[in-house]
């Protein structure tokens, strides 16, 4: 891409405003995702206990704090220990079962300290929610990076070599496209029943590719018959360079818009994993939702969670969007589907 | 005339050559998925829990062989894909005999050979005949109780004769068991005459591979049910052919000797050199499967104890039921709202319902229905849907006292849940196409001929504005199955997707196998069909595909 030309995107890109606002709320989300430690946690952002003052006690986790969590620290200052503490906005942790020492069993939200209600087992609503944004976008962008980077390999190689090569892919390709992706990540994560993060990741990320490298495969197909490759090749560069440093990147456009979008549909799969009981063993909007299914009149396990799950995919949505309208202004309509299936 | 009937002509062969080709590619596609399925599904780790009983229970001989049993009856014993052992009774029975010089391994294998009666007695007579003194104490224990349980005259004392004695009994007795003298007695168990039972059980293992042959021939249910009580009595695999038991009963009877009989040929008899080598490939659990396959049967389900193809055939027309309802209504609501959109395009209502639908297919599925099961179905707010399951457990529930009202009742929620999302995609899909289409010059020609905006619309532009429709509805049918997977979950629906989840959790591989082909299979059709229906929208097609398929 020329340099006048990332400036006219980057100005069409401006000018929509309903796109600007979306980026603002994934930038606001990302914020959250990085720093949900700090808005929602048992441990104070900053403590005076015992004469000894701890900086971010809430990630560093000292070991002398060990057996101490918001209740006890509380009752500490309160009665005989000197000192002072500055809670986080939201001062329990996703995973703490008994915030403030009761069993706080699906509290209402707005009752007493907690802002969105708990859970069926005493979790703070809010808290998770906070670290669930953690999961989601992780869980979205690397899964995402991991398909983009199958399907550039597979794509670039199929269309630039073609014979073989290309038929074995787009056979592959066929394959996947043809089958419900959903349903064969379902199968994968029952019953290798692999609970960690990076599980998750690797399966959604190794099932997502052929959307991708049927996209760049196209792409590469038609840059590759362009004169300014043809301009290259007579100047002898080789098929890596050619590849590298003239085709890929005329087809990058295309492909990062197909990345956002795959990334909402990733985060969609995620929490649609957590909700059917088969996601990471993580706080995470979807392990809520699963919560709410069996736990129906608790309305607020349903409607905050499924809330922040749809503006995030919403807002993703509308960045990829604009990211085709600002790239292509004249496009076909095409489908987040059509890209990140 | 002619011409346009040569037309026809010639678009059928375009047609018929279009679907072989589709078919012939489905071929190895599905071929793909299942490979690909069916290493996932049988390489992970954990097996089914088949009644092998706990893990402490298999450190006894009894328990290690009932295990043994029940893995080979599911094929747990064989490789995945590729079999380089291939086992018949010769071989097991010649390695039975080896490990009874182990320790470790002998009870199990007196066990074994004990119980392959009759099948063990060539080589166990020989082995007596060149064995020391040790292990002929063995051997001879295991041949008094082999005879003492085919009933035969005078066996211990038999057993603790003379080995020359034994020798002797063994060359006379071999004669009766010799395959055509077996046939004859199986034949008149078949018959019914009296007298044949004990006849059988004095031939004991030797019997088995006749009386499969004859139970899979005959459909005589009075035959089925004495060839199977005979089986069981001597195999100890009790599964007895009821001719009153009703049908799906009696099928899985059928079905689980079928499975048994898979799974136990190669115990009873011995293979030639060329059967050995083609068991390298047929001699696997993927074979055995798709064997089953071709036949439409996906193997007994260990969960419901039921052939997995009735549980699925049950299950099927619910899911598909649901799903063509969703997706007809998607398509009557955004094909109109398609037009409609692209007629006003530009206009600040259209933008307000791309922005919709946008939104729409921004929203996760299992949200809305929670959220609809929570505010419209009594649990805040009206109580309006009934929200689990397809009926009223009580008729006097029925709305308007009609059970087909009930199921309209039941429906709405999960249809609707069903249906946004293609909704979404479909419109936005049809409302590009026909923006495509009204920029053409055709249509500018059609309104300059003075004809009505709407005949220009809706006669000229739909027919070609619909076509990239066409193409989608083949490619919705994946997400509407992945869809159902976690609808029927919520709503409670006995389907497809429901089964999939009980299936994935109760670690059910052959009902999980069955669907996912069952739902590829679904796929391959619903592509043809998208391709048919686009030959029939669009003429053009066929004229292209035609001269790039001759060329």
């Amino acid at each position: 891409m020329n340099e006048s030309r990332r400036v006219s995107v980057i100005r069409r890109l401006l000018r929509q405003r309903l796109t600007m606002a979306a980026t603002g709320v994934v930038a606001l989300l990302m914020v959250t995702a990085l720093g949900a430690d700090c808005m929602a946690s048992d441990l104070p952002v900053l403590l005076s206990y015992q004469g000894k003052l701890y900086v971010l006690p809430n990630i560093s986790r000292p070991g002398a704090l060990r057996p101490h969590d918001n209740h006890t620290l509380r009752r500490d200052l309160a009665g005989a220990s000197k000192g002072w503490a500055v809670y986080p906005l939201i001062p329990y942790g996703p995973n703490q079962t008994q915030p403030g020492g009761a069993l706080d069993l699906n509290v209402r939200p707005g009752t007493g300290e907690h802002l969105l209600g708990t859970d069926d087992v005493g979790r703070d609503v809010a808290a998770q929610l906070l670290h669930g944004a953690r999961v989601a976008l992780l869980v979205g962008f690397v899964a995402v990076l991991i398909y983009m980077v199958i399907g550039l390999f597979l794509g670039s190689l199929a269309g630039y070599l073609r014979g073989t090569v290309d038929h074995l892919v787009s056979w592959g390709v066929a394959v996947m496209l043809t089958f419900p992706t959903f349903l064969l990540i379902l199968v994968i994560q029952g019953l290798v029943a692999s609970q960690s993060l990076w599980g998750v990741m690797l399966v959604i990320g190794l099932t997502g590719w052929a959307g991708v490298a049927r996209l760049v495969r196209g792409e590469v197909l038609r840059i590759r018959g362009l004169p300014f490759v043809e301009a290259a090749r007579g100047l002898g560069a080789s098929h890596t360079r050619i590849l590298l440093r003239h085709v890929l990147p005329s087809a990058l456009g295309p492909v990062a818009v197909a990345a956002t979008f795959g990334m909402a549909s990733a985060i969609l799969v995620e929490t649609a994993l957590s909700f059917l009981g088969f996601g990471p063993d993580a706080p995470s909007w979807g392990r809520l939702l699963a919560a709410a299914q069996v736990n129906r009149p608790s309305w607020w396990l349903t409607v905050f969670p499924g809330l922040a799950i749809f503006v995030t995919v919403l807002s993703v949505n509308f960045v990829a969007e604009g990211l085709q309208d600002a790239l292509d202004p004249h496009h076909k309509a095409r489908l987040p589907r059509d890209w990140a299936d | 005339m002619a011409a346009r009937s040569r037309r026809w002509s010639r678009r059928g062969v375009v047609l018929g050559r279009l679907v072989l080709r589709r078919v012939l590619l489905a071929v190895p596609t599905l071929f793909g998925i299942s490979l690909v399925t069916f290493a996932l599904v049988n390489l992970a780790p954990g097996e089914p829990d088949a009644g092998t009983g706990g893990a402490g229970l298999r450190s006894t001989a009894v328990t290690r062989e009932a295990a043994e049993n029940v893995r080979r009856t599911y094929g747990l014993d064989l490789p995945v894909f590729l079999n380089f052992d291939v086992q018949d009774r010769g071989k097991r029975i010649q390695r039975s005999l080896r490990e009874l010089d182990q320790p470790a391994t002998a009870p199990l294998a007196q066990r074994r050979l004990v119980a392959a009666t009759t099948l063990a007695l060539d080589e166990l007579v020989e082995a007596l005949v060149k064995a020391e003194a040790s292990k002929g104490t063995v051997l001879r224990h295991i041949l008094a109780r082999i005879l003492e349980r085919i009933g035969e005259p005078g066996g211990p004392a038999l057993a603790q004769g003379p080995v020359g004695e034994i020798e002797k009994w063994w060359r006379s007795r071999r004669r009766s068991l010799a395959p055509g003298a077996v046939r004859a007695v199986v034949g008149r168990l078949a018959a019914g005459e009296p007298g044949a039972e004990p006849a059988v059980r004095r031939i004991h293992r030797r019997a088995v591979p006749p009386l499969m042959a004859r139970l899979f021939a005959t459909k005589d249910p009075a035959v089925r049910m004495r060839l199977t009580r005979a089986l069981s009595d001597i195999t100890g695999h009790v599964v007895n052919y009821d001719p009153l038991a009703p049908v799906t009963e009696r099928r899985s009877v059928m079905g689980q000797w079928r499975d048994w009989w898979r799974a136990e040929e190669t115990v009873h008899r011995d293979l030639s050199g060329s059967e050995r080598f083609v068991g390298t490939f047929s001699r696997t659990r993927y074979a055995r499967w798709i064997g089953r396959l071709v036949r439409g049967d996906f193997g007994e389900s260990h969960y419901f104890k039921q052939r997995s193809a009735d549980i699925i055939a049950e299950r099927l027309p619910v899911t598909l039921a649901l799903n063509l309802a969703a997706l007809l209504l998607a398509y009557l609501l955004s094909v109109p709202l398609g037009v409609w959109s692209a007629v006003n395009r530009g206009r600040w209502l259209d933008r307000a319902v791309t922005a919709g639908l946008f939104v729409l297919y921004s929203l996760p599925t299992f949200w809305v229905a929670l959220m609809l099961i929570i505010f419209l179905g009594g649990i805040e707010g009206p109580d309006i849907f009934p929200t689990s399951g397809l009926h009223s457990f009580r008729p006097q529930d029925y709305p308007a006292g009609s059970p087909a009202l009930d199921l309209l009742w039941h429906a709405v929620l999960p249809v609707f849940c069903l249906s946004y999302a293609a909704l979404a995609v479909v419109s936005r899909y049809g409302r590009a196409g026909m923006v495509e289409v009204l920029d053409q010059d055709y249509i500018r020609t059609a309104r300059a001929k003075g004809l009505g905006e709407g005949v220009v619309v809706w006669k000229h532009g739909l027919r070609n504005g619909i076509i990239p429709l066409v193409n989608l509805l083949g490619l919705q049918i994946p997400y509407l199955l992945s869809g159902s997977v976690i609808i029927e979950t919520i709503f409670d629906i006995p389907g497809l997707g429901s089964l999939t989840l009980l299936a994935i959790e109760q670690r059910d591989t052959n009902v999980l196998m069955g669907v996912i082909s069952i739902t590829a299979l679904l796929t391959m059709a619903g592509l043809l069909l998208a391709d048919l229906l686009m030959i029939w929208a669009d003429p053009r097609i066929s004229l292209e595909r035609s001269s790039e398929v001759e060329s």
